[in-house]
């Protein structure tokens, strides 16, 4: 137990919110009210920026620093929802702060489970996409397409800096650091439901990850399925992933390229496994017999007249135009876009119910289409009305604080079935979101990312009848339209805008009666998923 | 012993034959794991004989088979080669790089012919761009094993077909982990040289100025694709045999469509465009029309299909006119088919129908190309295309082909803009009025000079001689309009070409007036009222204009000239279409796109300048309409993700 008094304090019921300030990344602490003991139950979501950030080490050291002020030292529930940098990178920038504070549990998605064998594939099959990623970035510099390689090379930015000589990635080692920090760590899955420790009339329910590898990869529309049944079966991805690796590889034995060492390959971690060896073999379309290296079709007239040319002639550069070397890397950029996707797709989403008022706090961390979809094949039991159980449309209206997903980007708020079902009349969306630094120019697109995605962000606005609190500009500056002078004075009462972070404070009215309480852990009924669900959106 | 010089018997010299017959997939490989599919999967196609070098290697197309993923190359087919010559083509193998050379050769050459026939003169690729000097491209490239993904596209600037591959996913009837290759796709094969010929034809067309300007492209190559599909009348005897109770109805054809778009998944315009299975009955129906559904609809291959949809409708009632008469004979009169088996003629003979209804479409779609403005091609100016070239083709309609393509165009929402009814009159393109039309006729030289303009595009000619004749033909034109009398014609046909145009449309260095081009002068073949064959002159005159989002700062741009004008937010075109009658140098059709329409120029500013649509891509990659585009069928033709 920590000595030190915590900065933060609780409110006497309901939660107290505090957003951190420190830039494009997802950082969040509550503090909910304990029994018995004066010291508040403190939760903390995610602790990351985005990678490129001015300075983001020390930001994130003092972001640290402030948690441990203000916890006195004691996080009783840290959550990781997925492994992203904009999420998880202060666990490796100011790892020294965080080994000072004391962990009580710590909760993660079932997709880090090491236990299953669906999440230990998505990671494995994870861990090579993006490897081959970064080799399809290089290759497409190489070839002189600095705009789609500097694109590529943004979204990977997301999965923090590749490891050096097989040694893991940065987000490897931030998650790695935060299991480490769990003994053990739990392991949700959707349609849990639980309690925070100490806190009474409080609820966690668990939406997602669905379980599932199609809605995994909702955003993927071919519905080509991609069941890895095998470690080792081939798809689409993965024979384009081991080709981009083969050719680094080569490049770099070669050292055909100029600017690209010998044995950066190494360096960019994109040597061959043997399991990718094996797939390679798989991917080549044709038998041996059929196959003719490049390098002998270089010296074949035909390849020569109409492909190569002959080294050192004219006619090597008047051919030239019409060579298609790395047209095939064109489609890395698809590949990188659908992996970030994915991997938002694997966040552990959640909904906080307090039970006395009812009302609920969404965090669904960077939950893309197929997430918030599973949401609504889950139900749980609820206390004397069993006809009546709680269901994801039900948590979704009761919610009075949305944690909007992705800097609010496009992908990451469903509509129908998501944003519109939130229906309290008070409802607060907080927006990790740093339009400026969203905005800079990122890889070879000048105008940076499109954060907040402008039509999303008017829609919140409506929703929440202005209660929109963010990272970059804070609370709004004046009564916006839509609200009442008497809600507008409430809210803003609520509200602590400081340099550093954002609060709220979401009071329960006094009610004498403590709420039932349900058995800890208790297990939802899982509806069976409508065959059709993912289709909609 | 016979003496060196006594006289050996010489047989007559040998005619070149017609065509040379090559063996491919009919539908797609893994038809071939089915015994009920295995035996129609094969069709022999005839293409037009032509001396080919190991490639193959013709005068259209040049077949490179150079795969960079993988790191190798295939050895080039000799379709010469006596044992290949001997048995029509290679065997249809999915194992054998050099079958695959053949298949895309045969695909490609038969869509290229279906474009000369519909035409009547050659097919010429589209110029190369400015850094390789505008050259001539004698051959289309094409890449059977370029990639690996579920694409294949078309590069307008390597004058390109890339095909890829990929490993086939664990549902449907697939090998999980066997490799599927788009270049044994018979539709997708005919769907990429068709934006290769359409870009041949119209280079416009490749930018999106509109919400139909790619919708466009990727539907009527989705359309050729079918209709050329369907021409082969081996490919639809099967079908109709086995489902013969649904012949009177619609559903068979619709569902072979159906069939050939999802073939490869993802791929092609018409996915869900003509029906869907219904879940509990499991049988296949037809969507039902929805005339609001194309104003909700802006991805461009679900637009497109509607495009597809609406021409297969058209298809459907022209091939149910044409078998109603066989079905009366088949059941006496009742309309109603006796149980059991079909007739093998009957299934025959509905085939051929089929077939020739499809060819007849086929035709008149192609066709209309020549009857499209040169910028800026909406559904609606297609249509009007449609209507107007058949009647040239054909004055009498008496079957009402134009009426059925008027009315399923109709039923799927597709107005053309600015016409008073949609009777086929109406719809058809009108020339200049009386006065205009006698000063445009002033500025064309006599009927001699006249027809010495289009080159000879005679299937004989040199096509690299067709187009030096463009461009001198080109330069001509461009010296009329350059006279004053000429200028002041400018607004006839929708240019502003007098020294007061706009500023934002650029000034020659030469002359200081505004700059225009010259961008066609073909011929276009047509029938008489007494079916004499005539030819008119085509020829597409094209500008561009500085265009700003910011409508004041649009006017001050075109107020005055300034030493360097701020960059424009996109290029706005204009441009007409003039068809002239060889004969009475009269000007027919007068198809513009005016410079100076205040109305297009908003539409465009609207189509730019709305937010972006919040897709992955536009999220990272930034808005695709702000960026020019090195590949632009390349993205179009990639997986897109689902909206929220």
């Amino acid at each position: 137990m920590s000595d030190s008094k915590p900065g933060m304090s609780a409110p006497d019921s309901g939660v107290k919110v505090r957003m951190y300030r420190q830039g494009l990344g997802d950082c969040f602490l509550l503090a909910f009210p304990t029994r018995g003991s004066g010291r508040p139950c403190y939760v903390l979501i995610d602790c990351g920026v985005l990678l490129g950030t001015e300075d983001a080490a020390t930001k994130m050291k003092k972001v640290a620093a402030s948690l441990q002020e203000a916890t006195g030292g004691r996080i009783d529930v840290l959550v990781a929802t997925h492994q992203h940098w904009d999420h998880l990178s202060g666990f490796q920038q100011a790892k020294e702060v965080f080994d000072q504070i004391e962990i009580g549990q710590v909760w993660v998605a079932w997709t880090e489970d090491p236990n299953d064998a669906m999440a230990n594939r998505l990671r494995a099959r994870r861990e090579t996409t993006v490897r081959a990623l970064h080799a399809a970035a290089q290759g497409l510099r190489v070839s002189g397409d600095e705009t789609s390689a500097g694109n590529l090379e943004a979204v990977l930015g997301f999965f923090g800096e590749l490891g050096v000589d097989g040694r893991p990635s940065a987000i490897q080692q931030a998650m790695a650091y935060v299991l480490g920090r769990g003994n053990p760590p739990r392991y949700w899955r959707p349609g849990d439901r639980t309690e925070l420790p100490g806190v009474d009339g409080v609820r966690v329910y668990v939406l997602g990850p669905p379980h599932d590898d199609k809605l995994l990869r909702c955003s993927d529309p071919t519905g080509s399925g991609q069941v890895y049944e095998q470690r080792m079966a081939l798809d689409p991805e993965a024979s384009f992933g081991v080709a981009a690796l083969a050719m680094m590889e080569s490049m770099a034995t070669l050292g055909a390229a100029e600017g690209i060492a010998a044995g950066s390959a190494a360096a960019t971690g994109s040597l061959l496994t043997g399991d990718e060896e094996e797939m390679k073999r798989l991917s080549f379309p044709f038998d041996k017999n059929f196959q003719v290296t490049l390098d002998l079709g270089r010296q074949d007239p035909f390849f020569q007249e109409h492909y190569f040319g002959v080294a050192g002639q004219p006619s090597e550069k008047e051919i030239a135009w019409r060579r298609i070397d790395t047209d095939w890397l064109g489609s890395a950029g698809q590949l990188g876009l659908q992996l970030d996707s994915d991997t938002n797709n694997t966040s552990l989403a959640l909904a906080i119910e307090l039970v006395g008022s009812g009302k609920v706090l969404l965090f669904a961390a960077d939950a893309q289409v197929g997430n918030w979809l599973s949401w609504h094949s889950l139900q749980w039991p609820r206390e004397g009305e069993p006809a009546n159980p709680v269901t994801a449309a039900d948590l979704l209206r009761r919610t009075v604080l949305y944690k909007v997903g992705h800097h609010a980007s496009h992908n990451a708020t469903l509509q129908d079935k998501g944003l519109e079902l939130m229906t309290h009349p008070e409802l607060v969306a907080m927006i990790p979101v740093d339009e400026a630094m969203a905005h800079k120019p990122k890889g070879g697109n000048p105008n940076g990312w499109d954060m907040p995605f402008a039509p999303l962000l008017a829609r919140l606005k409506q929703k929440a009848k202005g209660r929109v609190l963010r990272v970059d500009s804070g609370a709004p500056p004046q009564q916006p339209e839509g609200i009442s002078g008497d809600e507008w004075k409430e809210f803003q009462k609520k509200c602590d805008v400081q340099p550093d972070y954002v609060e709220i404070t979401l009071a329960e009215p006094a009610s004498p009666a403590p709420a039932p309480r349900p058995s800890p852990r208790s297990r939802a009924r899982r509806g069976s998923p409508a065959p059709g669900s993912a289709a909609g959106g | 012993m016979p003496d060196a010089s006594s006289p050996r018997i010489q047989p007559p010299p040998k005619r070149r034959p017609p065509f040379r017959n090559l063996r491919v997939y009919a539908f797609d490989p893994s038809l071939n794991w089915q015994i009920d599919t295995a035996v129609i999967n094969q069709m022999t196609l005839q293409v037009p004989w032509e001396d080919l070098a190991p490639g193959p290697m013709g005068e259209y197309l040049e077949v490179v088979d150079v795969d960079p993923a993988s790191a190798c190359c295939y050895a080039p087919v000799d379709l010469e080669d006596r044992f290949v010559l001997a048995q029509s083509g290679l065997d249809p193998a999915e194992g054998d790089p050099q079958f695959h050379q053949q298949m895309v050769y045969a695909v490609a050459m038969t869509t290229i012919r279906n474009f000369e026939r519909a035409l009547g003169r050659r097919v010429l690729w589209s110029q190369a761009d400015d850094d390789q000097n505008y050259q001539f491209v004698r051959r289309l490239r094409v890449y059977p094993h370029a990639m690996r993904e579920a694409n294949a596209y078309y590069s307008p600037r390597k004058k390109a077909l890339l095909f890829g591959y990929f490993p086939a996913s664990a549902e449907g009837r697939n090998l999980p982990g066997g490799t599927v290759f788009t270049c044994l796709s018979h539709d997708v094969v005919a769907h990429e040289t068709t934006h290769a010929l359409l870009d041949g034809l119209h280079r416009r067309f490749v930018e999106p100025t509109n919400a139909d300007s790619l919708a466009f492209h990727e539907g009527f190559a989705d359309v050729v694709a079918l209709f050329q599909h369907f021409s082969f009348p081996a490919a639809l005897r099967d079908q109709i045999r086995k489902t013969r109770g649904n012949l009177a109805g619609q559903n068979l054809l619709g569902q072979l469509a159906q069939q050939f778009g999802q073939a490869i998944g993802q791929y092609g315009a018409l996915r869900d465009a003509l029906g869907t299975v219904d879940k509990t009955t499991q049988l296949w129906e037809p969507k039902k029309p929805n005339p609001a559904e194309l104003a909700n609809t802006h991805e461009p291959h679900a637009r497109g299909a509607i495009l597809v949809a609406a021409v297969f409708d058209a298809f459907l009632s022209i091939y149910k006119s044409r078998i109603a008469d066989l079905l009366r004979i088949a059941t006496a009169g009742t309309g109603v088919l006796p149980e059991g088996d079909l007739h093998p003629d009957l299934v025959d003979r509905l085939a051929r129908e089929a077939s020739a209804a499809a060819s007849h479409v086929l035709n008149m779609c192609i066709r209309a190309l020549d009857y499209c403005p040169p910028v800026d091609v909406g559904f609606g100016d297609y249509l009007r295309a449609l209507v107007t070239a058949d009647r040239d083709l054909v004055p009498d309609d008496d079957r009402g082909y134009r009426i059925a393509m008027v009315e399923a165009f109709r039923r799927r929402g597709i107005y053309p803009p600015g016409v008073r009814s949609l009777s086929t009159d109406n719809l058809c393109w009108s020339g200049p009025l009386d006065a205009d039309a006698g000063e445009l006729r002033k500025l064309l030289p006599g009927v001699e000079d006249l027809r010495k303009l289009p080159p000879d595009w005679s299937i004989s000619s040199d096509r690299e001689k067709i187009l030096d004749g463009t461009k001198a033909s080109a330069k001509a034109v461009h010296d009329w309009l350059l006279s004053d009398n000429g200028r002041s014609l400018g607004k006839v046909v929708g240019l502003a070409i007098e020294p007061t145009a706009p500023f934002s449309i650029e000034r020659s260095q030469k002359s200081g007036l505004p700059k225009f081009e010259v961008h066609s002068v073909r011929p276009a073949r047509r029938q008489g009222p007494d079916g004499q064959a005539l030819n008119d002159l085509v020829i597409e005159i094209t500008q561009k204009r500085r265009a700003y989002l910011d409508a004041d700062f649009q006017q001050r741009v075109d107020a005055a000239p300034m030493d360097s004008p701020p960059p424009e937010d996109f290029w706005f075109r204009g441009g007409c279409t003039l068809l002239v009658d060889l004969e009475s140098r009269e000007v027919r059709y007068c198809i513009g796109k005016g410079i100076l329409s205040p109305s297009r120029l908003e539409a465009q500013r609207a189509f730019f300048g709305g937010p972006a649509d919040g897709s992955l891509r536009a999220t990272y990659f930034g808005d695709p309409r702000r960026q020019p585009r090195a590949e632009p069928f390349a993205m179009l033709h990639r997986p897109v993700e689902e909206a929220p």
